[in-house]
């Protein structure tokens, strides 16, 4: 029968017990390598035995026996978890029970095991057995798959703590950080955190430390026995009992209740750890973070900026690439908006034409490199669910408006994966004029959210900027409404750049209406953090702040304060030709700039790129020239036919669409990148499906880009058959399309044989282009 | 294959040229991105099984290779997951730096193995016995799905925070796994470029010395 565990339970001071496998090896004459998971079935007395002793040492949470049994990786998960559960209430009957959760050493997420299956995995783990108490989960490294663990915990109807392994430096083997995990972990509905595994209990102390420190929540420690060592083929842990009660009797002081021991350990440490008086001291509050995976942000104290550019909307490059499944302009963005100085990042891929769901996805996946919080911005709630699923840690969902049918769907999705949310005051009744109307969807977006069970700190209410060219007194009904809901304990957010709508100078207005903002107290500007305005402004805007020194660093700021371009101008007078062949970027945008005052756009494309593009081929055909020169002169050319191409009003291509994908399983895409580089530049129009592309979806773009050249690539040889398959079935519906096929594993024979035609690398890849009938 | 940014330049250009400006960017900001965590464990081999693995060894290549060998030692190194990150970055910014910096993060990953190599030989030669040359999945005929059993063996997503997926591949990308056997002397000779069903196509050469 399961214990009732009351919500104060992990306030009070537990033992946790300790190292299970050690003391199997030892006991139970076992050889290194056991299945330890098949103990509950081939040994339970000696499982039994196990935690009796942990119990008899003082021991009063029991980690059931199902830590090998992550139902990732172990086909009989089922029967170990009953197994387990029940040698562990019938050895220590007065403990509370956890179903202890390892991590599965199996990939979850971009390419790997799909999200969803791993969160059905983790329902049936935790749905095998109804007689355990709680869920621990435990030694994970990756964000990801703690997050598909929480959420498949979700439904069992119990309370989890967990814990992740980290290194000394505070972030664990992918990435994740303290902070972020602690972040993400409380708004998964955790009831404690905690750190086990990877370092002794000496090292783990400044850790424990900080958890503590930042922590809403109660924290558990179980640390390893020192580090590992080696001697005459048996593995040892270097810390006695002694120098491991003497470091948990510190981390104990620091308010940490509940202890337990890792890997090393045995009954005499635990005996140790429970002879420990302590009490609880919760260190840290719960004021509504948002994370990655490395770094977190908290809009409590001053305004934080969002960047706005990523969005299509009078973008036309940006539209164009987006319909071409081209997501490294997406890249390019987030990262020379962080370099900007935004805190975090919008992202909105919502074009007509597209699977903005896909695209969103891919660009979730994408921009974890950036290391910005995102705030998913969508109108659909499929697109929104899926970079839910996606993004490694808390995100900002916008938007919620006060619509029914908005406040139905948006807010449970927000709920289940643990998003904040944006609330628009607009309602199936439009955008209220006046303030007061605005705070009022304000207050049902507020009562809405909180049934769903998201809590005021993590609702930031938007209450509209609207241009004040198009009416005057928008810019204080905006300011007003703002102060109002400030009041109400929630955060607020704008959209500053929509005050300047229609007004010459925008960004003069834009820097203005910042500053406004700011005084009332404003949590997140959404702006584009590069101009120039805001940066130099908020100088200005310091220096009146009556700090002591803002005076200094005022003038300090303004004699260094100078705009840079992008990339240092070298010779202005080399030509576009020569700016091409040499992988000069800046040179070429710039030389076609000029050109495009005397000539044609398509002129000149074929006039200077061209040829550039040819001789470049040329001279790597035959050896002369390098890869990383293809690359880079590819590059150059594609900077200035981006020039070209906003000239041609978007347009900027032949007409011959190339759909190019790297097929089912395989995530290599560097190649993939490379020959899109170079074909985009000889006028082709390239539409990347990008990676891990399923038959279906490459199936549904030829149907949509025919009549067009298909390009496959796969990187290794189990991703060769799904290449082959994947030919076999575009095959049924399109007998005669020309696919072109690439990557390190193929020869010339197999593509033969599978039905493509094989291409040695990007310029090849041209080179048959060009002899393909459109 | 050693790891500097001249063996780097020499792959770029076909082993023409060994001072390309763009090896050494990607050379140093590999080292900057750089985790490295390398395990390793010794076990049993009996007939063509790894005691206490659950490994049957399957192709002709590797059990040529360890024949006479009754213990071996399993590798699996790994670059970190910063580096998967950087690629990404760099993928969108800079593809020529991206593509030398990932034959440059390959190039570490299997220096990583050198060392972890060198340290077994080291330890092998004090007990007065030597060990093969390294062997890794993909090499001839030893199939890529024994990689996950390699590092289950290992406790790799524990002790070096690297995980596997259905297709065998690893996270973080730039990880390796190998095989070496103990013997008292190594009569064969180490598995070359030219043993390997790829080499028509491979510009790579990076897998093999």
């Amino acid at each position: 029968m399961p214990k009732k565990i009351t919500p104060k339970f992990f306030e009070q001071k537990h033992t946790l017990d300790g190292a299970f496998g050690t003391l199997a090896i030892e006991w139970g004459n076992l050889p290194a390598g056991f299945s330890s998971e098949r103990l509950n079935v081939e040994n339970p007395e000696l499982v039994k035995r196990i935690h009796g002793a942990y119990y008899r040492a003082g021991a009063d949470i029991i980690c059931a026996n199902t830590f090998g049994a992550n139902p990732l990786k172990d086909a009989n998960f089922g029967e170990h978890v009953k197994a387990a559960v029940e040698l562990a209430r019938q050895a220590a009957p007065d403990a509370y029970i956890a179903l202890d959760t390892g991590s599965s050493g199996i990939t979850v997420g971009e390419g790997a095991v799909d999200f969803d299956a791993a969160v059905r995995a983790y329902e049936e783990f935790y749905a095998a057995s109804d007689d355990y108490d709680l869920i621990l989960i435990e030694t994970m490294t990756d964000l990801k798959e703690l997050r598909a663990a929480l959420i498949g915990a979700k439904k069992a109807g119990r309370p989890v703590i967990c814990s992740m392994s980290f290194e000394e430096n505070g972030y664990t083997f992918f990435g994740c950080s303290l902070e972020s995990f602690v972040v993400t972990a409380e708004a998964l509905g955790a009831s404690a955190v905690g750190i086990n595994c990877s370092l002794g209990s000496r090292k783990i102390t400044p850790l424990a430390k900080r958890l503590q420190e930042v922590s809403p929540l109660p924290v558990f420690i179980k640390p390893n026995a020192g580090m590992p060592k080696t001697v005459n083929g048996k593995t040892i842990y270097d810390e006695s009992a002694d120098e491991f009660e003497k470091a948990m009797r510190e981390i104990a002081s620091f308010g940490i209740a509940m202890l337990g021991g890792c890997c090393g350990t045995s009954p005499e440490y635990i005996r140790r750890v429970h002879r420990i008086e302590r009490n609880c001291k919760i260190g840290g509050t719960f004021g509504g973070k948002l994370c990655c995976a490395n770094r977190c942000v908290n809009a409590c104290g001053e305004t934080l900026t969002v960047g706005e550019r990523i969005n299509p909307t009078g973008k036309p490059l940006l539209k164009r690439a987006l319909a071409d499944g081209d997501i490294d302009e997406v890249i390019r963005l987030g990262l020379k908006q962080k370099e900007d100085g935004a805190d975090l990042l919008d992202v909105n891929v919502g074009i007509n034409g597209i699977d903005e769901t896909a695209v969103m996805k891919r660009c979730v996946d994408a921009l974890s490199g950036v290391g910005l919080p995102l705030v998913i911005d969508s109108s659909k709630v499929e697109t929104i669910e899926a970079a839910l699923k996606a993004y490694d840690g808390k995100a900002l969902v916008n938007s919620v408006s006060g619509k029914e049918e908005s406040l139905d769907k948006v807010l449970p999705t927000a709920a289940r994966y643990g998003a904040a949310v944006i609330g628009l005051c607009l309602d199936d009744g439009g955008v209220p004029s006046s303030a007061q109307e605005r705070v009022k969807i304000a207050e049902k977006i507020i009562a809405r959210a909180q049934s769903a069970g998201i809590r005021k700190e993590d609702i930031y209410i938007d209450t509209l900027t609207m241009a004040e060219g198009a009416g005057r007194g928008n810019a204080n009904a905006a300011i007003e409404a703002l102060e109002t809901v400030r009041e109400k304990g929630v955060k607020t957010v704008l959209g500053v750049s929509n005050i300047s709508f229609g007004m010459p100078d925008r960004e003069d207005v834009n820097a203005a209406f910042y500053h406004r903002c700011k005084d009332a107290g404003l949590s997140l500007a959404i702006i584009n953090p590069t101009l120039a305005n805001i940066a130099a402004t908020e100088v200005a805007y310091d220096f009146l702040s009556g700090r002591e020194g803002a005076a200094k660093d005022y003038i300090a700021a303004k004699s260094g304060f100078v705009k840079t371009a992008a990339e240092t101008e070298t010779n202005a007078n080399t030509d576009l030709k020569t700016a091409v062949i040499n992988g000069l970027s800046a040179t070429a945008a710039k030389a076609a700039k000029q050109l495009l005052e005397e000539t044609e756009p398509l002129e000149i494309a074929e006039k200077f790129i061209v040829p550039a593009l040819d001789e470049v081929g040329d001279g790597y055909g035959c050896g002369k020239l390098f890869l990383p020169q293809l690359i880079a002169s590819a590059d150059a050319a594609k900077s200035a036919m981006d020039v070209l191409s906003a000239a041609m009003g978007g347009r900027g291509d032949n007409g011959k669409r190339f759909v190019i994908c790297t097929v089912k399983g395989d995530v290599h895409d560097i190649g993939k990148n490379i020959v899109k580089a170079v074909v985009k530049n000889y006028g082709y129009r390239v539409i990347d499906l990008g990676k891990d592309v399923s038959e279906e979806e490459v199936l549904a773009a030829v149907k949509k880009y025919y009549p067009c050249v298909l390009g496959l690539s796969a990187l290794m040889t189990t991703t060769a058959e799904n290449m082959a398959r994947t030919i076999a079935f575009v095959r049924k519906e399109f007998p005669t399309l020309k696919i072109l096929v690439g990557g390190a594993v193929l020869t010339e024979s197999y593509s033969k044989s599978i039905g493509g035609t094989y291409c040695r690398d990007a310029n090849d890849t041209v080179e048959k282009l060009k002899l393909c009938k459109w | 294959m050693s790891y500097s940014a001249k063996d780097l330049s020499r792959i770029l250009t076909d082993g023409k040229k060994d001072d390309l400006v763009i090896a050494e960017t990607a050379f140093a900001l590999v080292e900057k991105a750089a985790k490295p965590r390398i395990v390793r464990r010794r076990f049993g081999l009996m007939g063509d099984k790894i005691v206490g693995t659950g490994i049957t060894l399957s192709g002709e290549d590797v059990k040529r290779h360890l024949n006479g060998c009754k213990e071996v030692w399993l590798i699996a190194a790994t670059v970190g997951n910063e580096v998967d990150n950087e690629i990404k970055r760099l993928s969108a910014s800079d593809l020529a730096l991206a593509h030398a910096f990932d034959m440059a993060a390959s190039l570490k990953a299997d220096s990583l193995c050198d060392e972890s190599e060198r340290e077994i030989r080291e330890e092998m030669k004090r007990e007065g016995k030597s060990a093969t040359p390294r062997f890794s999945c993909g090499y001839g005929d030893f199939p890529l799905s024994v990689q996950p059993k390699i590092l289950f063996a290992l406790d790799a997503s524990k002790s070096a925070g690297i995980t596997v997926s259905a297709d065998f591949t690893m996270r973080p990308f730039k990880s390796v796994t190998a095989i070496l056997g103990v013997c008292e002397k190594f009569e064969g000779k180490a598995f070359e470029c030219g043993d390997c069903r790829f080499k028509s196509v491979c510009s790579h050469k990076l897998c093999a010395r």
